[in-house]
């Protein structure tokens, strides 16, 4: 296809490229048609609406609670290196130069010449209308540089507020009055260790880990906490970030005296119910 | 496990998608926190769906997200919806993991919406949800089964017209034809949810 498809080309591939079913290059001849044809681009709108609600279709049937907490802590972890990144990001942007140190504008005064009384006044309303259009440009410009300055500053305030709310959260978790910790060791692995903070007030485990080498390929570690009882409950899988941490949290109901063991294991990747892999780090319950 | 996990403690609440988008544009990282916490699970459903590796699914959704993060300024209302604009991207995303594993020719072709990754489950959606998802997939099924294989293997196996010719054996203006008529008969079908909230 040529570098833009003409209409009759375009139109006849509109539900192709809401698909992306497309070679790339004929893609790229389609889309340039469309940026030029407001019934195509009407068109590739509606078709690109439809065929996104076929995302309505991606989810099995069937349910099952392992699978449901696997993809709660996936979803955490993920939101979490999203939210990192784009922290880094604005920490990265230089910020919009404030309207009060911009340059003040200038008008250059022309030569002067000897007019008519006529081409005088002709030359004073030209003047006025164009200092005119400056004021307005200039208040137009000031205006949405304002916008901009309260918007930016409103979004550091709401970061600011979220920032404190993770950092206050994360705080009540390692520091509350009904918090345990379990400290692992490696065993394996000799630098790796983690903390496990269990909060039993509201059931929720924060386990920060170090040192944590990457899992070998088609691997992953797995979480478990280890009752009393000797069962073994999976509390997720996870991978370290390349420094070797690791910081994972959940929520799960356990009776305070329940707790006999946590562990990490390395397992096959997507995790499995029961351990099957070797013990990377394993911490005992204080009184265990 | 208990499948509930902590609730964010943010706040506000803000349940408009295209503020929360507008919010982005201004480098609020709380509206990308609320955006994501509103979209990443029918977006993680979809990635899930089509890539089949938990692991790569993880690292699909991040870089998508990111991307709508960096972007945000270039979503116009007037192209399409928020549900469309953050769905599109995080299947150009998973169609980019798709496409490089099959260069790599490591990619089992897997077809259709039946079976999934070893996680087995994404949704924990409502009524509504249910709702629309039997509309679309009554849609779908409405389709003749050649055209419905099309729209499959190009929407959820990232296939190309031309791939699909050589996997059906079908010849490529047949595979073009189908596409086309499927993809019309699915917007007069579904017109019935454009609506101002779009997809979920």
């Amino acid at each position: 296809m040529r570098r833009e498809a003409n209409h009759q080309e375009a139109s006849e591939a509109l539900a192709a490229a809401a698909l992306d079913a497309l070679a790339p290059d004929d893609q790229a001849a389609v889309l340039a048609h469309v940026d030029e044809c407001p019934d195509c681009a009407r068109e590739l709108a509606e078709l690109r609406e439809a065929t996104a609600h076929l995302a309505a279709l991606a989810v099995p049937a069937g349910d099952s609670a392992r699978a449901t907490a696997e993809i709660d802590l996936r979803l955490a972890r993920v939101r979490s290196n999203v939210l990192a990144r784009a922290a880094a990001a604005v920490a990265e942007t230089p910020r919009v130069v404030p309207i009060t140190s911009r340059a003040p504008a200038t008008v250059t005064a022309p030569a002067p010449r000897v007019r008519s009384a006529r081409s005088l006044g002709l030359v004073a309303g030209m003047a006025l209308a164009v200092a005119a259009s400056l004021v307005v440009a200039i208040t137009l410009a000031d205006r949405a540089g304002l916008q901009r300055e309260v918007a930016q500053s409103r979004a550091a305030a709401s970061n600011a507020a979220a920032a404190l709310a993770v950092s206050e959260r994360q705080l009540a978790m390692v520091t509350g009055p009904q918090v345990a910790v379990v400290s692992l060791a490696a065993n394996g692995a000799p630098k790796a260790t983690a903390l496990m903070f269990w909060d039993r007030g509201t059931n929720s485990w924060s386990m920060y880990a170090h040192n944590l080498p990457p899992a070998s390929s088609g691997h992953t570690y797995e979480l478990w906490l280890i009752t009393s009882a000797g069962r073994k409950i999976p509390a997720g899988t996870f991978a370290p970030t390349s420094a070797g941490t690791a910081h994972v949290q959940m929520t799960y109901a356990l009776a305070p005296t329940d707790l006999q063991a946590v562990a990490v294991t390395e397992e096959p990747a997507g995790g499995v119910d029961a351990p099957t892999g070797p013990i990377v780090i394993v911490g005992t319950a204080a009184g265990k | 496990m208990n499948p509930s996990r902590p609730e964010p403690s943010y706040p506000t609440q803000v349940s408009d998608d295209q503020e929360l988008v507008a919010r982005m544009r201004a480098g609020d990282q709380l509206a990308l926190a609320r955006f994501y916490d509103r979209w990443s699970r029918p977006a993680y459903a979809l990635v899930l769906q089509m890539v089949r590796d938990a692991d790569d699914a993880d690292d699909v959704l991040e870089s998508a997200f990111y991307q709508a993060w960096r972007q945000a300024d270039r979503y116009e209302p007037g192209r399409g919806t928020v549900a469309t604009w953050i769905l599109t991207i995080v299947r150009s995303r998973a169609l980019d993991r798709l496409r490089a594993r099959r260069r790599l020719r490591e990619e089992p072709l897997v077809t259709g919406t039946d079976g999934g990754s070893e996680l087995g489950v994404v949704g924990r959606d409502g009524a509504e949800d249910a709702e629309r998802r039997e509309l679309v997939a009554d849609a779908l099924k409405t389709l003749p089964p050649e055209q419905r294989e099309v729209v499959e293997l190009a929407y959820f196996s990232g296939l190309s017209q031309t791939e699909i010719a050589e996997r059906t054996g079908q010849p490529l203006g047949t595979v073009k034809t189908r596409t086309r008529l499927a993809g019309q008969k699915l917007r007069d079908r579904l017109a019935v949810l454009r609506t101002d909230e779009g997809v979920r």
